[in-house]
């Protein structure tokens, strides 16, 4: 019995951390939404969380993302723009400051400066740096207007604003 | 003429029957009945499925190797095929988990509906994009009997990733997490026409068990046993590099395929058909790395990775596999965010060291004209060691990465963007050895030991992975033990029988060095059964328990030292001998060296008080060394002397072993 004990408490010490987790967990997925197929309207999503999170067992995000859940949405070229500059504002924002960086010459391939430019916007956004993140609770959308309204002003960048 | 018109008629009846029972068969395509619809196809010529079951069972497409490995078929142990896939959206068939054959003619069944299934709003031949494309190479649809779909979504799919290569991507072992001990490895799904530094736009497939709330045993217990479900997932790079070499501060392997570009669309259309399905998921068997050879696999002429695991799939023994099979094209390294912070530590002097480390500690007003008085280009490097300093903490801190900036940050950023130079590229060199190209992960050893007043014995010793402390650290993170299912045999009691010594079930090492900014603490964990000679004909095998917790630090003595101390916690379970466990607490300092490549030496004492009866209280000193002398042979000498305090027995030990690696 004592083994067992130890056991368990190795196991707890040892598996304590976070678990790999999948990061697109989006609503409306699980085993609940799956035995409501073809149900829609607030009463069968209430009823596909009821389903997930309190009746079937471990089901509330283990299973989420399973049977009917599209992966495959992640891909898409659509607004790929704003979503990098919201998933890497941080990144972005020392790479600006640093006036190089791999994440401030993939924002300039994405919204298509030619390499023979990127030095000028490399060196635009290092000198704009305090006002194109202006404080902490600048967002993506203010990051790429006001870096759009400096590049208008530039003469080398102006074609590429958008 | 009567005789005509009776002919006729039957001709009639015969025709109306046969498109009767086209329609009928038509029908229950439509409704998605495709076992029944396969069952009747067969009966009824006139419908082009009846062709296309009988050519594919002519070919006996149902064995090829290349449909077991699209439908993930293993053999079992009497000849049938079981897939490894358990969502049930994957098969068409209702027997389709267990019957190749069922399956492929429901498959070929289910390509003549254009109604979406019940599980994806999608048509067969839009779903299982993998198997259309191949069954059509092997049967050559008729586009006429049976039209080929459009697929918009997959279209758009396929342009999304755009892909020109796949890499293998590698994040380092890691030992604070149950889900990195041994590594890890996802597939990157290259762009077309990007670079080097554009690459974090590439997608990446990964596949992971989807692990909700559960924490500690639970969670362990699960992953051992199939519970969760495995899945796979499709992110952008960029987020997987700042979970692994921002987060968990792992370095990071890529691993290009060297594949042809009908391989690589063939990978991108099966990816796209188990993506929506799962796997249960096990730690050590079906886990991220095995299925993601099985993926890359699916695209290759014959099977040649999976059929090499058995038991265990560790990540690196993987990446061992795409070499051993020639399918390495190109290897780029990725370093983390630590690996950054001690080489721009190593391009500073010591004063702008600690200047970086006060600036840090105390706010960059305090330290402001210290800072100016240097010249700009330094100015820059102590800052840009600063914010990664901060970026550091804030993760250890807090132990998440929010993509804001603190006002902190933002003051340094903001002086930093004031100094108007751009900072130098970093060029951190990659290390010599990869992954790869380590040992290999089992180890067999013979061992010769000779102890005091005794004659020589041998032991036999066969652990199953992964790497030792004094293993070589070529490929390896050299201060990091995990070793796993280690079984020894020796001769000690009698020299012509081999009798149990030890089977430890795992014997982890974590020296983590620490500093001023890096302060994880080193601990140490292992449990096992061990069998103990008390005298001559009297031994007890006790079940072992210990635990410690301690301080390294990293010294740069030859290659690099770490020096350690630890305190013990120890609980041996006797219960033939004692009727409760017996404790014991002691303290264990030590250095571990690389003196150069093949070469490695630890020094180590120890001391252990035990609440047994008679308070024993042990010291002991040891030293060993081995040398590499080949990638998977090695030679280990250790010396060592232990005296009882209690008993006054001095007991010295010499052990000369010869270690492979398989």
């Amino acid at each position: 019995m004592k083994k067992i004990v130890c056991i368990i408490a190795f196991s707890s010490l040892a598996f304590a951390s976070q678990p790999a987790m999948s990061s697109d967990t989006g609503p409306g997925c699980g085993i609940g939404k799956h035995l409501l197929s073809g149900e829609s309207g607030i009463g069968a999503n209430v009823a596909a969380w009821f389903l997930n999170h309190a009746i079937l067992p471990q089901s509330s995000s283990q299973t989420s993302g399973i049977l009917g859940c599209d992966t495959t949405k992640q891909v898409s070229n659509d607004q790929q723009k704003e979503k990098f500059v919201a998933s890497n504002m941080d990144s972005l924002s020392v790479d600006m400051a640093q006036g190089e960086g791999d994440h401030l010459t993939t924002l300039a391939s994405l919204m298509g400066v030619e390499e023979k430019d990127h030095a000028k916007f490399f060196e635009l956004t290092q000198t704009n740096y305090g006002t194109i993140f202006g404080n902490t609770e600048t967002d993506a959308d203010m990051v790429l207007s006001t870096l759009n309204k400096e590049m208008a002003m530039s003469p080398n960048l102006a074609t590429y604003v958008r | 003429m009567k005789y005509i018109t009776q002919l006729l008629l039957l001709t009639f009846c015969i025709a109306t029957s046969s498109s009767h029972a086209t329609e009928a068969l038509s029908e229950l395509i439509k409704s998605g009945k495709y076992d029944q619809a396969r069952e009747q196809a067969k009966n009824n010529n006139k419908h082009y499925l009846y062709t296309l079951i009988k050519q594919a069972n002519d070919q006996k497409l149902y064995e090829d190797k290349k449909w077991h490995m699209l439908m993930h078929y293993k053999s079992n142990l009497f000849g049938s095929y079981t897939s490894e896939v358990d969502g049930e959206d994957f098969f068409i068939s209702e027997t389709g988990k267990n019957d190749p054959q069922a399956e492929l003619e429901a498959t070929l069944a289910s390509f003549f509906s254009n109604q979406p299934s019940k599980y994806a709003k999608l048509t067969s031949q839009c779903r299982f994009i993998a198997r259309f494309y191949w069954l059509n190479q092997q049967l050559l649809f008729d586009t006429k009997k049976l039209p080929p779909q459009a697929c918009p979504k997959f279209k758009d799919f396929k342009k999304g990733v755009n892909a020109d290569a796949i890499t293998m991507i590698f994040p380092s072992a890691h030992p604070n997490g149950p889900a990195s001990m041994f590594g890890h490895t996802s597939l990157k799904i290259d762009k077309k026409n990007r670079t080097k530094k554009t690459r974090m736009l590439d997608y990446t497939l990964n596949f992971a068990a989807m692990a909700g709330p559960d924490r500690g045993f639970s969670y362990a217990i699960k992953g051992l046993t199939g519970s969760f479900k495995g899945q796979y997932s499709i992110l952008p790079y960029y987020s997987k590099i700042r979970e692994y070499a921002q987060m968990e501060s792992r370095d990071i392997w890529e691993y290009t395929l060297d594949l042809s570009e009908s391989q690589i669309d063939y990978i991108v259309m099966h990816a796209y058909e188990l993506s929506p399905t799962y796997y249960d998921y096990y730690f050590f068997t079906e886990n991220c790395s095995y299925h993601l050879m099985t993926l890359v696999e699916s695209a290759m002429d014959s099977s040649l990775l999976t059929d090499e695991f058995n038991g265990w799939v560790i990540p690196v023994d993987t990446l061992k596999a795409i070499d051993t099979n020639n399918l390495i094209k190109k290897v780029q390294f990725l370093p983390s965010l630590s690996t950054k912070i001690l080489h721009r530590r190593k391009q500073l002097s010591d004063t702008e060291n600690s200047l970086a480390y006060n600036l840090l500690e105390h706010g960059l007003d305090n330290y402001e004209s210290q800072l100016q008085a240097l010249p700009v280009k330094r100015q820059a490097m102590v800052l840009d060691l600063l914010y990664e300093y901060m970026r550091y903490k804030k993760i250890d801190d807090s132990d998440k990465l929010s993509t804001g900036i603190s006002k902190e940050e933002r003051s340094v950023l903001l002086a930093r963007s004031k100094l108007h130079i751009p900072s130098e590229p970093l060029n951190i060199p990659t290390p010599d050895k990869r992954p790869d190209q380590g040992h290999d992960t089992s180890r067999f050893s013979l061992e010769n030991i000779k102890a005091n007043n005794k004659p020589s014995f041998q032991r036999i010793a066969w652990r199953s992975a992964y790497h030792g402390l004094l293993d070589s650290s070529s490929g390896y993170t050299p201060n990091y033990q995990l070793e796993f299912f280690n079984l020894k045999l020796s001769n000690e009691e009698n020299p012509d029988s081999l009798k149990f010594d030890q089977l430890e079930l795992l014997n982890i090492i974590s020296l983590a060095p620490r500093d001023d900014l890096f302060k994880k603490p080193s601990w140490k964990f292992k449990t096992g059964w061990d069998r103990i000679i008390r005298t001559t004909n009297e031994s007890d095998t006790i079940y072992y328990f210990d635990v410690s917790l301690g301080l390294t630090y990293k010294k740069n003595w030859f290659k690099h030292s770490f020096l350690y101390g630890f305190l013990d916690f120890e609980f041996d379970f006797d219960d033939n001998r004692y009727n409760k466990p017996v404790a014991g607490i002691g303290s264990t300092v030590g250095m571990l060296t690389d003196v150069n490549d093949i070469w490695k030496f630890q020094l180590q004492l120890r001391s252990l008080t035990q609440n047994d009866p008679m308070h024993s209280r042990y010291n002991e000193i040891s030293l060993s060394q081995n040398i590499a002398l080949s990638k998977n042979i090695s030679l280990k000498f250790t010396g060592k002397k232990t005296s009882n305090s209690t008993t006054s027995i001095d007991q010295e030990e010499i052990n000369v072993s010869l270690n492979f690696f398989h």
